[in-house]
């Protein structure tokens, strides 16, 4: 207990998940004061889960990143739960709003194996972020991509589906094959890259 | 320098903003709908070449924003404070390298692109010029905002976090100036300021050039606040940094339009006029759409062949043309207006759909009747569709219920003999040419 408590405090996890929270809470609380549906908008559930996600950035390395890495400690492991436990709280969090709607007429994400897509892909492409550019750059592209994502979508196309390129870019507000494809892809190969390598290592002198 | 800034070029967040723009801008311009600026349409894409600055600004001050928070990162700060050089000469380089390389992307997404129109384009209008330089200017604006925030808030999550807000702040204007189907609806004209044209009403207008004067002097101004901001030392200097862009405002706000649904806009009479076909029967395009002549003149003369049973037939197919928003374009009874709606991703006339909407025109009115009824659309189509004896490719344009109105209807009407099919649609066509009657109930009268 006390090396998680530990754990939990040098890696600035309490913060981060602040954002989190606030993030899904924010959002939901808003559709329902302002919109007369009880289902928020699949770009808005896209946008928010990607907000939600992305404050993992912060808490995937340390201030003594080269000395943890000596340490006689299954770091896999520790990766890989870190980020299954950021995946239980969007998710759970998120899902969650369903039950609001017993109580009061509130509103809920949907649709919900849109949360769970996403919450997967945009972490694996965080991690793989960091793994690339490092931790402190890891939010750059799960927040372009989601981005982009959520402002093609709300953008209306007369006629005929998007091609499948098109898919892919728009993976996390799409529910077509090469969407869910490209959002397996990045789950899988984020989680194998982070397990096994971790954020790049910091070169500036101080992080 | 010259030297600093070449240094500044390779080593400062300007060698990864360049590239990132440039990546963001090409995949815009692919994704757009109505994105086919490249088959031919040059203010088609000059236009969406603004509209991807939705995009672009927030990534450009998101990346000025990373850039001044290189300081605080290497904890030079208090150091570089220290030194007796001016704050102004040492960012310069930094700026200039940053707004060039901006610069410079945006100019060679479009360049591309309009290297691949060029060949199958038939009119270049200069308008494009003045309009990309305009958003090279707020794309260079965007970049010193985003440095000066950066400045005054050295963080971590300030990119981030201007990025999202940027873009949902431009997504909520952007819903702001879009019609909600009253075209009489107003908003502050302030919003014409925004780089990002909303509503383009079709092919063959341009920007108006008070709208781009307005634009062009508010974002200088604008960028030569960002870049007070980013120099200034005092708490007087920062106050009147601020005094170019109160100035600019002064003079851009009045300049513009009152702010309703296409008002930025100004027809481009060139790009209108009607260009046609030598031999007979007639078949005359915009100008600016001239380059579809050949493929278009063919399904058009298909549609006149179908058309020729009916009594009075058309006997020439002219397309149609906007006028302005309350303006109708007005023919005689013996010329079938169509509209060329081309379609985003492909050349419209390589497909069936061509036929469908010059023989939706054909029983759509010749632009002196404003009087409509709720199943106009689904008349229309049933009409092409009884002439052409086959069911449309999709059901665009029609919302759930009126397809399904559609395909009912079409089920009880085909099966009807043949004399009885171009009867009714002849009853249709003369009411829509004299204006009077329900489309739908005199082609469906005794059958539905």
């Amino acid at each position: 207990m006390r090396w998680l408590w530990l754990y939990l405090r040098c890696r600035n996890v309490l913060p981060a998940v602040t954002v989190t929270v606030t993030a899904i809470v924010t959002t939901w609380a808003m559709w329902v004061t302002f919109s007369d549906t009880q289902v928020i908008h699949p770009a808005l559930t896209a946008l928010t889960v990607a907000l939600a996600v992305i404050p993992i950035s912060a808490t995937l390395t340390g201030p003594t990143d080269a000395v943890e890495r000596t340490a006689a400690v299954s770091w896999p492991l520790r990766r890989t739960a870190h980020l299954l436990a950021w995946a239980g709280v969007v998710i759970g969090l998120a899902l969650s709003t369903r039950f609001t709607l017993d109580w009061f007429v509130s509103a809920r994400y949907t649709p919900p194996e849109l949360v769970l897509r996403d919450t997967a892909g945009l972490l694996g492409l965080t991690v793989l972020g960091a793994a690339v550019l490092g931790a402190q750059r890891a939010w750059i592209a799960p927040l372009t991509w989601s981005l982009v994502s959520v402002v093609l979508a709300v953008t209306p196309t007369p006629g005929r589906p998007r091609p499948s390129y098109q898919q892919v870019v728009m993976w996390t507000t799409s529910s077509a094959r090469p969407a869910v494809v490209t959002a397996v892809t990045l789950t899988a190969v984020g989680l194998a890259v982070h397990a096994l390598r971790g954020p790049r290592a910091d070169q500036s002198l101080h992080p | 320098m010259t030297r600093i800034w070449w240094i500044e070029s390779r080593r400062s967040t300007a060698a990864r903003l360049g590239p990132a723009l440039l990546a963001m801008n090409v995949l815009m311009l692919l994704t757009l709908p109505a994105a086919a600026g490249r088959t031919g349409r040059w203010m088609a894409l000059t236009m969406h070449q603004r509209m991807s600055l939705g995009m672009l600004l927030p990534l450009a001050v998101a990346g000025g924003a990373w850039q001044l928070r290189r300081d605080r990162r290497h904890r030079v700060e208090e150091l570089l404070s220290s030194t007796p050089r001016p704050r102004w000469q040492r960012l310069a380089p930094t700026a200039v390298a940053m707004a060039t390389w901006a610069g410079v992307a945006y100019l060679v997404v479009f360049g591309a692109f309009a290297a691949w129109g060029l060949r199958t384009a038939s009119y270049y209008p200069t308008d494009t010029v003045v309009i990309i330089a305009v958003g090279v200017v707020s794309l260079v604006a965007a970049t010193w905002v985003g440095m000066a925030i950066g400045r005054a808030l050295p963080y971590l999550v300030t990119a981030p976090i201007l990025a999202v807000v940027l873009i949902t702040g431009l997504g909520v204007m952007s819903v702001l100036v879009t019609p909600d189907g009253d075209e009489h609806t107003t908003f502050p004209r302030f919003l014409f300021l925004s780089p990002t044209p909303s509503n383009v009403p079709g092919d063959a207008v341009t920007i108006a050039g008070r709208v781009d004067t307005a634009q062009a002097v508010w974002w200088v101004c604008l960028a030569a606040t960002a870049f007070a901001l980013l120099s200034v030392v005092t708490r007087r200097g920062a106050a009147l940094a601020v005094a170019p862009l109160l100035l600019g405002s002064a003079v851009a706000i009045p300049m513009l339009p009152a702010g309703r649904d296409g008002g930025e806009y100004r027809l481009d009479r060139t790009a209108m006029e009607q260009v046609c076909t030598e031999d007979t029967p007639r078949v005359c395009l915009q100008r600016v759409h001239a380059y579809l002549l050949p493929e278009m003149s063919d399904w058009a003369r298909h549609a006149l062949g179908l058309l020729a049973p009916l009594p009075d037939p058309p006997t020439t197919a002219v397309e149609w043309r906007y006028l302005g928003p309350d303006t109708n374009d007005v023919q005689p009874p013996d010329t079938m207006l169509f509209h060329l709606e081309l379609a985003p991703y492909e050349r419209p006339t390589q497909s069936e759909g061509a036929l469908w909407e010059a023989l939706d025109g054909a029983a759509a009115s010749n632009g002196t009747c404003t009087v409509f009824h709720q199943h106009d659309t689904v008349a229309r189509r049933l009409a092409a569709a009884l002439l052409i004896g086959t069911l449309p490719p999709t059901d665009d344009g029609l919302d759930e219920q009126e397809a399904s109105l559609f395909h009912e209807t079409y089920r009880r009407l085909s099966v009807l003999p043949h004399a009885e099919r171009i009867r009714r649609v002849a009853a249709l066509r003369h009411a829509v040419l004299t204006c009077q009657g329900d489309l739908y109930q005199v082609l469906t009268e005794g059958v539905s």
